[in-house]
C-alpha cells in the first residue's frame, strides 16, 4: 500500500476542465464584507427582511402539516406540486402567458431555471446570445458548460435588436438570454417595440429566447408591458420566473414554463440533478397563495421599494456630481450608475468601502469588453434614511476624486 | 437507406417534415453532397404520403439549392446548407428541438413511479421510499413553527450556498461520533444524495472522463454518470460487495475520474464490504490516486451484524468523498443532504452549487436542525430500524414460504431490500406484468445495471408495506413464479405506460 501525505493527495484532484473557467467570483468577496453590521451596503440583490411575510408563512406550513399529513414529507413528482402549477398557470394567463399546468415546471429557485436550460442546449463551444451588462450567475453558469457568449450592447430600451439580428445572421446560437423586466444589473425594461422585434428575430431564425424574469411583479411606476412569452406564438420563448422576491428567495421556489417538447427535456435533467424540489415548500407556498392576499402583499412590496427606489434617485441627483448617469427604473431592484470614464468602480468601491459604504463595481457584469466606470447599487435592502446617508457618503467620494 | 419518420398528428405539414429532416440530414453529414435521394414515388411509398407530398417537399429542397433532380439520373443531395442564411426570407421552418438539446440522457422515473403508487389495491415492493406513516409528522411541524418564529426574516432571506451554518457544524459534531472528522468548512450541504452526485460529476467529469461504477447499482446514478460525453466502468458486485479484483484490474490499466460506491448495504444487492476489504479499496484507491464517492445513505439502516466504519472515517488520506441525506430515514420530501469532502473539493462543489440553484431551501434545513438539535431524529431513526428490520425479517420468512427453491436471495444486514436471483430461464420484466395483474409489484433488476443488464433478478424492498402485507405481497409473487416456471407461456412484452422503470 502506498504511503502519501493527505496534502499530497489533495493536490492531485483532478477537477474537470470546465472548473478552470469559474474564477471564484470576485462578487462573492464583496457581499461578504457587506454583511458586516456596520456597512450601508447596495451590493445585494436581497429583499427587505421586515416585509417577509413570516407570520403567513408559518400558517401556511402550520395547516400543510395539520391537513395534508404525512405525504408532505414524501418524495413528490419531478414536475412539481399539481395545485401550485395551476395556481401559476392561473397567474400565468393574466399575463398573457399560455402556460397549461402540464408545461410548468418547479424549479430550486429560477436560477435551477437557468441551469436545466444550459444543460439542455449547451455543448462546450455552443455560443449564446446575452446582454452586455447581463446578470452575473447567468453568464457564470453559462460559462460552466464551456458556451461562449455573443455580447449584444443594450441601452435604456434594452438589448438592440439590429446587433441581435447581426448575430444570428452570422453565427449559430443556441438560444438568446433576455431579462426582459427590471434588468439586473441595468433596472432598465426592454421596450414593447423591442419584445416584438425579438419574437420575430427568434421565429425567423428559429432561435429560443431564454426570458427570466424575476422582478416582473416588482412595477412601481409606467405600465406593465405584455412578457416576450405573451408575444411568442410558436413555442420558442421560455420563461422563467420566481417567488424570491415576492415571498422568499430562502424557500427557493421558481418555476419554468416551455413548449410540451422542452418540458419533457427539463423534467428528465431536473429530475437528475435533484428530483424534485421540496415537497413541504411547495405544499406550503400552495397554501400561501391560497389563503393569503398576495396581491396585497405585493402592493406593499411596490409602496415600500418605489419608494426607496425613488429616494435613491433623488439622492443621486442630489449627491452625485452631473456627469453622473444613473438609470431610471420602473421597478426592480437596482439602479445602474455611469461614472465620468476617469473613475473606475472597483477604485471607487475600495474607497466608499473605507466610508463604510458598499455596492458592486460594474465590471463583472459584463460578457465581454469590460467597462470599469459602472457600479450597481441595490435599494430594496435597506431603509430610505440609510439610502439617503449612503448615497450622500458615495457623492461626496465622487466630487472629490472630480475636482 | 434514408429513414424519415412523420408524425402525422402534427400540425406541421407533412412535406415540411420531410424538407426540414432531410436538410437536417444532409447538415449533420448522414447525406453527402452526391448522394441518391430515393425516387419521388418510391420514398411516397415507403413513407406512405401521396406523391405530391415528395414532390412538395423536393422542389422545396430544390429550391434551397440543397438538391438538384437529373431527368433521367434521380435526384442527388448537391450542397450542405449554410449555417443561416442572413437577413433572406426565411419560411419558419418547425424547430428541430433534438438537433438542439445537448443532454437527453435518462428516463422520466420519479413521477411515473409516484401516480402508480397511489393506486391503493396495489402492494408495493418496487420502491426505496421510506413508509409515509412513519414521518415523525407532528414534531416536525413544531420545529418548522418554532425556528420560523425565532428566525422567520433570516431563513427567508437568501442563504450562503455552502448550507445553513448551525446544521453544519451540528452535522460535523454527528459525524465526528462515526469517527468521521470533518470541520463545517468541509461539509456542503446539497438538495439530497441525486444533488450531491450531480454536484460531482459537474466539478469532476467532463467529455470523455470515466468513472467506475457498481454493476448493477443505484440508476439516479446511472442517469447521471452515464449520460452524454461522459463514459463509465462496469465493476461486478459479489455478495460482498464490489469486485474487488475486477477493480485493481481496472485501475491498473484504466484511469477513471472517480470510483462510485455505495460499500455499507447496497442498492441493490444488499451488500455490505467487510473490514478487511474496505481497507483494500482504500488502498487501491490511494495507490491510483483515484477519489471515492462513498453513498452513505444507508448505513442509519443496519439491523443486525457488525456496525462498520465507513470508508470516509477509515481514510487518512483524503481520498473519500463521502455523501449522505435525511431521505431514507424520514424526510425525503425535504430534500436535504450533504456532502463530505477535503477543503479544496469542497470549494468547487460551492461554485457548482451556486450555478445550480444558489443554496438549498433555509427553513427545511434549519427545521432538521431543530429536530436533530433536540434529539428526535436519533429517536426516530431508533423507531424507524426497529419496524424496518420487522418488515426485513417478514420478508425473508415469506420468501423461505412462497417462493420455489430454485430461487435464492441476499439476506441483507440493513437497507431497504432484498435482491432475488429467479432461475435464469425466468424473465423479471415479465413476471412483473403477471405481478402486477395480481396486485403485486416490484422492481425488475435489470434496469439496476449500466451494462449487461442480468434479467432474471429482482429487487423486492420491504419498507413501504406493513409484515402482513409483505407477506399477502410475497405469496402473490410466489405463486407467479411457480405458475411461470410450470407453464412457460409465449414471453410477452412489458407494459409501458404504468412507469414500471421507477427506482429509487
Amino acid at each position: 500500500m502506498a504511503t502519501m501525505t493527505a496534502k499530497t493527495e489533495r493536490r492531485n484532484f483532478r477537477f474537470a476542465r470546465r472548473m478552470k473557467k469559474m474564477n471564484v467570483s470576485a462578487i462573492r468577496e464583496i457581499l461578504k464584507v457587506s454583511e458586516r453590521p456596520d456597512i450601508i451596503s447596495f451590493a445585494g440583490g436581497m429583499p427587505a427582511p421586515e416585509l417577509f411575510p413570516v407570520e403567513a408563512v408559518a400558517r401556511a406550513h402550520a395547516a400543510v402539516f395539520a391537513d395534508e399529513g404525512p405525504e408532505s414529507l414524501q418524495y413528490s413528482t419531478t414536475e412539481g406540486w399539481r395545485p401550485l402549477r395551476e395556481w401559476i398557470s392561473n397567474r400565468m394567463k393574466q399575463k398573457g402567458i399560455d402556460a397549461h399546468p402540464d408545461r410548468v415546471l418547479m424549479t430550486s429557485g429560477s436560477q435551477q431555471g437557468i441551469d436545466l436550460v444550459a444543460r439542455i442546449f449547451l455543448e462546450p463551444g455552443d455560443t449564446v446570445i446575452v446582454e452586455n451588462p447581463c446578470y452575473l450567475a447567468a453568464l457564470q453558469t453559462f460559462t460552466s458548460y464551456e458556451a461562449s457568449f455573443i455580447a449584444v450592447d443594450s441601452d435604456d430600451e434594452g438589448i438592440n435588436v439590429d446587433q441581435v439580428e447581426m448575430a444570428l445572421g452570422n453565427s449559430n446560437p443556441k438560444f438568446i438570454y433576455i431579462v426582459s423586466e427590471f434588468h439586473n444589473p441595468k433596472g432598465t425594461s426592454l421596450s414593447t417595440a423591442r419584445r416584438h422585434q425579438l419574437i420575430e428575430l427568434s421565429r425567423r431564425h428559429q432561435v429560443p429566447i431564454l426570458e427570466d424574469d424575476p422582478y416582473g411583479e416588482l412595477r412601481y411606476r409606467g405600465e406593465a408591458r405584455p412578457p416576450l412569452a405573451a408575444l411568442d406564438r410558436d413555442g420558442l420563448v421560455i420563461y422563467l420566473s420566481t417567488f424570491s422576491k415576492t415571498i422568499s428567495p430562502g424557500m427557493r421556489l421558481g418555476w419554468a414554463v416551455s413548449s410540451s417538447e422542452l418540458m419533457q427535456a427539463m423534467v428528465i435533467v431536473k429530475q437528475a440533478s435533484d428530483l424534485h424540489t421540496s415537497t413541504v415548500e411547495q405544499r406550503a407556498a400552495a397554501r400561501l397563495l391560497a389563503e393569503f392576499d398576495y396581491d396585497g402583499h405585493i402592493a406593499e412590496l411596490r409602496r415600500e421599494y418605489g419608494a426607496r427606489c425613488e429616494t435613491m434617485l433623488d439622492a443621486i441627483a442630489k449627491e452625485f456630481p452631473a456627469e453622473c448617469r444613473p438609470t431610471q427604473p420602473e421597478g426592480g431592484l437596482f439602479v445602474w450608475v455611469e461614472l465620468p470614464p476617469s473613475i473606475s468602480g472597483q477604485d471607487l468601491f475600495e474607497e466608499a468601502l473605507a466610508d463604510k459604504v458598499s455596492f458592486v463595481p460594474g465590471a463583472p457584469f459584463f460578457a465581454s469588453e469590460p467597462k470599469e466606470n459602472f457600479i450597481r447599487l441595490n435599494f430594496s435592502n435597506r431603509p430610505p434614511d440609510m439610502i439617503r446617508e449612503g448615497v450622500s457618503r458615495i457623492g461626496r467620494i465622487l466630487k472629490k476624486r472630480l475636482i | 437507406m434514408m429513414i424519415l419518420e412523420l408524425d402525422r398528428k402534427s400540425r406541421i405539414p407533412l412535406y415540411l417534415q420531410v424538407v426540414t429532416q432531410v436538410r437536417e440530414m444532409i447538415s449533420r453529414g448522414a447525406l453527402k453532397v452526391g448522394d441518391r435521394l430515393p425516387a419521388n414515388r418510391e420514398l411516397a411509398e415507403t413513407l406512405g404520403v401521396n406523391r405530391t407530398t415528395v414532390s412538395n417537399a423536393y422542389a422545396e429542397l430544390e429550391a434551397d439549392g440543397l438538391i438538384t433532380s437529373h431527368v433521367g439520373r434521380g435526384t442527388f443531395v448537391s450542397a450542405v446548407p449554410k449555417s443561416r442564411a442572413p437577413a433572406a426570407p426565411v419560411v419558419a421552418s418547425p424547430i428541430v428541438w433534438d438537433s438542439l438539446l445537448a443532454d437527453q440522457t435518462g428516463d422520466i422515473w420519479l413521477s411515473p413511479l409516484l401516480h402508480a403508487q397511489q393506486r391503493k389495491e396495489t402492494i408495493s415492493l418496487a420502491w426505496g421510499l421510506p413508509q409515509a406513516e412513519m414521518f415523525p409528522l407532528d414534531e416536525f411541524r413544531r420545529c418548522v413553527d418554532r425556528v420560523l418564529r425565532r428566525d422567520g426574516r433570516n431563513l427567508l432571506q437568501l442563504g450562503m450556498s455552502s448550507g445553513y451554518e448551525p446544521l453544519r457544524q451540528s452535522l460535523s459534531s454527528q459525524l465526528s461520533a462515526s469517527g468521521i472528522d470533518a470541520k463545517p468548512a468541509e461539509l456542503l450541504i446539497t438538495n439530497g444524495c441525486q444533488q450531491s452526485l450531480d454536484l460531482m460529476r459537474r466539478v469532476f467529469v467532463g467529455p470523455g472522463d470515466e468513472v467506475v461504477l457498481e454493476n448493477p447499482t443505484y440508476p439516479g446514478a446511472l442517469s447521471i454518470f452515464c449520460g452524454a460525453g461522459s463514459k463509465f466502468i462496469s465493476v461486478p458486485v459479489t455478495d460482498k460487495g464490489m469486485d474487488l479484483d475486477t477493480l485493481e484490474d481496472v485501475l491498473s490499466r484504466r484511469r477513471p475520474k472517480l470510483i462510485y460506491t455505495v460499500p455499507t448495504y447496497q442498492n441493490p444487492t444488499g451488500t455490505t464490504l467487510d473490514m478487511l476489504a474496505r481497507h483494500r479499496l482504500l488502498g487501491l484507491a490511494i495507490k491510483h490516486r483515484v477519489p471515492i464517492i462513498e453513498d452513505d445513505i444507508y448505513s442509519e439502516l443496519r439491523y443486525d451484524g457488525p456496525t462498520l466504519p465507513s470508508l470516509k472515517a477509515l481514510d487518512d488520506h483524503g481520498v473519500v468523498i463521502s455523501i449522505g441525506s435525511f431521505s431514507k430515514v424520514g424526510f425525503p420530501g425535504l430534500r436535504v443532504g450533504w456532502i463530505v469532502a477535503p477543503r479544496e473539493v469542497i470549494d468547487h462543489l460551492n461554485v457548482a452549487k451556486q450555478h445550480c440553484d444558489l443554496h438549498a431551501s433555509l427553513l427545511t434545513q434549519a427545521a432538521v436542525y431543530e429536530f436533530s438539535r433536540h434529539g428526535l431524529l436519533q429517536k426516530h431513526i431508533k423507531r424507524v430500524r426497529r419496524a424496518y428490520r420487522q418488515q426485513r425479517d417478514a420478508m425473508l420468512q415469506a420468501l423461505e414460504k412462497h417462493f420455489p427453491a430454485e430461487a435464492k436471495w441476499t439476506r441483507p444486514a440493513g437497507g431497504m431490500a432484498v435482491w432475488v436471483t429467479l432461475p435464469g430461464m425466468l424473465n423479471a420484466d415479465e413476471v412483473l406484468v403477471h405481478a402486477a395483474e395480481n396486485g403485486v409489484i416490484f422492481s425488475p433488476g435489470s434496469h439496476f445495471y449500466s451494462t449487461a443488464p442480468k434479467m432474471n433478478m429482482m429487487r423486492l424492498c420491504f419498507t413501504m408495506a406493513s409484515p402482513p402485507l409483505i407477506e399477502e405481497g410475497i405469496k402473490r409473487l410466489g405463486a407467479v413464479i411457480k405458475a411461470r416456471m410450470t407453464t412457460r407461456k409465449q414471453p410477452r412484452a412489458l407494459r409501458k405506460s404504468e412507469g414500471y422503470r421507477a427506482l429509487v
